[in-house]
């Protein structure tokens, strides 16, 4: 039988742990949305140099595990002078993975806006930063919202993973809690239900944009 | 251009997220002037570390609330799996180790051991009413669980060797324990007092097999052999010997073990 009463003594703990979860998710994507346009931008630039590395970091990104790098910038870049905190560590981990995740992603969505758009902006007289901020960037963002979407679903749940580096999120809080009291079962339960709210919340927020896109672009 | 612009950005976000290097400077003064000690542990290692009520508790956090006392700062713990807590402490991520850790000849060489605050002997749990599993030496094809990367992971397979046992390696104590009540295993290893601890707190539950499998050893809390470590692992030394002369220690150690366990004043050789 389950028994919830013990967990649920609990529960400022598993908020806490989910309000952490949370903060890293939105830090990473705001950071790694950022790293990822650039990337992006490298990735399809002429400049061969620019692109080799973009590409090079994109494949790299996506063969390794986010636990590896968590432990490898934890772990490793001490040993070559890099001290960060366990916080930043997290941060700088779940950024980098991210980030190379979404930069394939914009890439599409770059791909997408059309060229006869960029050629109006350019015989209008805007400047090259003007084309990327109100032509290509915004575009981008639109085509590939939903994918976007989805990658953030994935980090909400690859927070999960920090706890390796000394982060107090959700789901340690879930394993120290049952744990303690001898029923992992519920507790893992309850933090299976507060994922399942936050990554929902996030596709609800996300679906609603996309249709508010829909509606601007039909009026 | 734009792309050098974001590069430069980008520089100075990460020189800027970059704390000062602590490396040359030594361990001690930068603690004071920190105001805080920080020390790696894990918090599922009841008596030593567990959460109660949303807050840490147990031995730990109360003789660290006297050592920090002692050389006048806060104390700040993190909490990691067990088997990225002694990498962390190598990596400088912490200024030193709670745990406890037994005191072995191997890990002598590696970590700075400061005086022992406890001991034990390495010993078998199992059910009460697995009534036919009766002493320690009864082990013949049965499955234990322990912790990984401990002594007692080590120890049961030394004693198993020959024997056609099954030895399952946990995160942390209190999975073990919690398989053993599931049924998935015959006995949970591990050091006495963490064993006896969990059967006082489950009456009738547990029971700790006689004869213990290992030699009786000390546990310490341990810092980084190095020379920037040195200083406040002498200190650490002297707050613990203070704590204990002073009848803190017992108190601390009645209130967790309940028992009181006179403690060496210098480190002993290892016993393992």
């Amino acid at each position: 039988m389950l028994e919830f009463s013990g967990a649920l003594n609990e529960f400022p703990l598993f908020l806490q742990g989910a309000w952490a979860s949370i903060l890293y998710a939105v830090g990473c994507l705001t950071l790694g949305f950022l790293l990822a346009v650039m990337i992006c931008m490298a990735r399809i630039s002429t400049v061969r140099i620019a692109s080799l590395s973009a590409r090079v970091y994109i494949n790299v990104i996506r063969a390794t595990p986010l636990l590896v790098v968590l432990l490898i910038v934890f772990n490793i870049l001490p040993f070559v002078g890099v001290e960060l905190s366990p916080e930043a560590s997290a941060l700088l981990s779940l950024t980098v993975c991210t980030a190379g995740y979404q930069a394939e992603i914009l890439r599409g969505g770059f791909a997408g806006v059309s060229q006869g758009q960029i050629e109006a902006g350019r015989i209008t007289g805007m400047s090259e930063w003007q084309i990327f901020r109100h032509i290509k960037l915004p575009q981008a963002f639109r085509l590939t919202l939903p994918a976007l979407i989805n990658e953030t679903t994935i980090m909400i749940k690859g927070t999960s993973l920090i706890s390796t580096v000394g982060i107090l999120e959700l789901t340690r809080v879930a394993q120290n809690v049952g744990n303690s009291n001898f029923r992992p079962l519920e507790a893992l339960l309850i933090a299976a239900a507060l994922y399942w709210l936050m990554t929902t919340a996030m596709t609800i927020a996300g679906d609603a944009l996309i249709h508010r896109y829909a509606r601007e672009k039909q009026s | 251009m734009l792309f050098r612009k974001l590069i430069g950005a980008i520089s100075v976000a990460a020189a800027l997220t970059m704390p000062a290097l602590a490396q040359d400077k030594d361990l001690l003064a930068t603690v004071k002037e920190r105001g805080e000690l920080v020390v790696g542990t894990e918090m599922q290692f009841p008596p030593f570390d567990f959460i109660e009520n949303g807050k840490q508790v147990g031995f730990n956090a109360d003789l660290f609330a006297e050592i920090g006392k002692e050389l006048g700062v806060k104390v700040k713990f993190i909490d990691l799996p067990w088997s990225n807590v002694l990498p962390g402490l190598e990596a400088g991520k912490f200024d030193m180790v709670a745990g406890p850790n037994t005191l072995t000849a191997a890990r002598l060489e590696k970590y700075y051991f400061n005086l022992p605050i406890s001991g034990g002997a390495i010993s078998i749990m199992k059910l009460a009413k697995n009534t036919g599993f009766t002493s320690a030496e009864d082990i013949e094809g049965r499955t234990f669980g322990a912790q990984r990367e401990t002594v007692s992971a080590t120890k049961i397979r030394e004693v198993g060797e020959g024997k056609n046992i099954t030895v399952r390696d946990y995160g942390d104590n209190n999975q073990a324990y919690a398989d053993l009540v599931a049924g998935r295993l015959d006995g949970v290893v591990a050091q006495s007092t963490n064993l006896y601890y969990a059967a006082k707190l489950r009456e009738g539950m547990f029971e700790v097999l006689q004869p213990a499998i290992g030699p009786m050893a000390w546990f310490s809390y341990v810092g980084r052999r190095d020379e920037n470590s040195l200083a406040l692992m002498k200190a650490i030394d002297e707050a613990i010997l203070k704590v204990s002369k002073d009848g803190r220690m017992a108190e601390i150690q009645l209130k967790w073990f309940g028992v009181t366990m006179d403690l060496p004043e210098t480190l002993p050789n290892p016993q393992m």
